[in-house]
């Protein structure tokens, strides 16, 4: 069976500046896998390219064996977050109402079978309950829920979520983690969300694949997070701290002396140009 | 009070003229308000009344007709804010005020000239509207306009709100996110400039704004929205309309009110009593936890 996303030598560039070169990976169905890395390294337009948005410079992306194209059904996309005034006249119906069939002309028909199939995509999200209230009016966790009940309403292979955790408490990030790795294993897609922070998918994602220098690591956690091979993708010595069951990244070494960047470690598929 | 004078109104020619054109334009108004809410471009449509001002000053120093002045430099502006619009924002809107300062001193220059070498009753066309001295020849090409501006709006509604709410889930889809904004920003811009011949370019984002908002407080979905706002504003227009028209009596010096005092005191007034009897209660629900 072909691998729900597989990506191949993908490089992508804007203008003279390339932003990652090479990548090689594949994300199987029911697979959850976080996308991490430093700011600038890419996570967003790895995520843009996979979906078709942005034109690799060499390289290739393929969904279901199938290369990647527009008006794509098989794609949920969620996106940071969504803004909008308290008096908005948007329910939450309506936004997931546009995630099934926004593209196309005219208006809705009020079907059976549309109503059911946003109020299972709202029921997956456990946002029954919101599905009559104004989109402004509700929480930052609320909001990004929805936009999951949107970004599923299709049924999608795959699911990509960029950094949707940003402007999120702890809870709220807690349940929406919980809710995307349930989500991927329930219903057997496959899920790359972008995060600043490791630590909400701790125990969660099953993979983590890290972008840093234009290159990447994917592997589990426990093997992609270790200093000798962040320090192989930054280029630079890097100290991963773990205190209290969580994980800080930090640049340089903390002991005062120059760590040797050492190979990649043979666990994690680390990428180098 | 008798209510003869409606029908007296009824049978004047440029009150029809402007109760056609009026509504018309208004319900577009009420409709595209709706998006510009969900859009938050409400400052966008500030910026092309402003531009429409210098054209339609403009048109009437080289003896063309106001709205075609209004509207050229209106659907200009809109496409050049939307092809500016790849920037960030903080550029973006930097830019538009440059152009924006730029196109209000021209504005102030015809301004001027109108009030020195044109007719003098052009500025105030301008600035307050010029409903009443419609040129009836252009009565059926408002109509037009904004019939076809009221179906593509129809047209477009579902792709441009998932564009507005989720740009990239959009682009994933196959909608043509930028087409389709550039579309919507000059159905604005056509609503904007055509409500100032109505309002005056002073108040016309009051149609715009107004009616949408109104409406946003006691309907949910944007497309009921849009159209109680349309309803709502045309039968604003057409009250504001009469009422100018009867107005004339009021004073012993016999001069008509603007039709633009009356739809802004209107459309204060429906907000009003919207907002006090649709109170929103600004309870939030405690999350619920996942299972």
């Amino acid at each position: 069976m072909n691998p729900a996303i597989s990506f191949r030598d993908l490089t992508v560039s804007y203008g003279s500046r390339t932003v990652f070169a090479h990548l090689t990976g594949e994300i199987r169905a029911g697979q959850f896998v976080g996308v991490l890395g430093p700011n600038g390294a890419g996570k967003s337009t790895l995520l843009k390219a996979i979906a078709g948005l942005v034109r690799p410079v060499a390289g290739a992306v393929e969904i279901d064996g199938k290369p990647v194209r527009r008006r794509n059904k098989a794609i949920g996309y969620v996106p940071q977050s969504v803004q909008l005034d308290e008096d908005v006249p948007l329910t939450g119906r309506d936004l997931v109402g546009l995630g099934l069939d926004g593209h196309r002309l005219g208006f809705p028909l009020p079907t059976k079978e549309r109503r059911e199939a946003i109020d299972a995509a709202l029921a997956q999200v456990n946002a029954l309950h919101l599905a009559d209230r104004r989109i402004g009016r509700l929480s930052g966790g609320e909001r990004q829920r929805l936009l999951i009940a949107q970004a599923v309403v299709s049924k999608p292979r795959v699911l990509l979520l960029d950094e949707p955790l940003n402007n999120l408490d702890l809870a709220s990030t807690h349940q929406v983690v919980e809710l995307v790795k349930r989500l991927a294993h329930e219903g057997q897609m496959a899920v790359l969300l972008v995060a600043h922070d490791v630590n909400p998918l701790i125990g969660r994602a099953d993979e983590i694949l890290y972008l840093a220098n234009g290159r990447m690591a994917k592997g589990a956690l426990d093997d992609v997070l270790r200093p000798e091979v962040l320090s192989g993708l930054y280029g630079y010595p890097v100290e991963v701290l773990r205190a209290g069951g969580r994980i800080i990244v930090a640049a340089g070494a903390m002991d005062g002396h120059a760590h040797a960047v050492s190979s990649a470690s043979p666990e994690a598929s680390v990428m180098l140009p | 009070m008798t209510l003869g004078w409606i029908g007296e109104a009824l049978a004047s020619a440029p009150v029809e003229h402007a109760l056609i054109a009026g509504t018309e334009i208004a319900f577009l108004s009420g409709l595209v308000g709706a998006f510009v809410m969900l859009r938050g471009q409400s400052f966008a449509g500030h910026v092309l009344t402003d531009v429409g001002t210098t054209g339609g000053a403009g048109a009437y120093l080289v003896g063309m007709n106001g709205w075609f002045g209004f509207l050229s430099f209106g659907v200009l502006a809109s496409v050049g804010m939307e092809l500016a619009g790849g920037r960030t924002r903080g550029e973006r809107d930097l830019a538009t005020g440059v152009v924006l300062s730029l196109a209000l001193g021209f504005g102030a220059l015809f301004l001027y000239l109108d009030a020195q070498l044109a007719h003098a009753n052009a500025s105030m066309a301008v600035l307050f509207g010029s409903l009443f001295t419609l040129d009836p020849a252009l009565v059926p090409w408002i109509s037009l306009t904004a019939a076809a501006c009221v179906v593509a709006m129809l047209l477009i509604w579902r792709p441009l709100a998932l564009a507005s709410v989720n740009p990239d889930l959009a682009r994933v889809r196959g909608v043509p996110v930028r087409a389709i904004s550039i579309a919507f920003m000059v159905v604005l811009a056509v609503a904007v400039e055509t409500d100032a011949l109505v309002a005056g370019s002073l108040l016309a984002t009051a149609l715009i704004v107004g009616p949408a908002a109104t409406a946003a407080r006691f309907t949910t979905s944007p497309l009921r929205a849009g159209l109680v706002g349309g309803l709502l504003g045309a039968l604003l227009v057409a009250a504001s309309v009469l009422l100018s028209y009867d107005s004339y009596t009021w004073l012993p010096q016999h001069t008509s009110w603007p039709v633009s005092f009356f739809v802004a005191a209107f459309t204060f007034f429906a907000y009003a009593i919207a907002a006090a009897t649709h109170r929103v209660a600004f309870q939030r629900r405690a999350e619920v936890e996942l299972p």
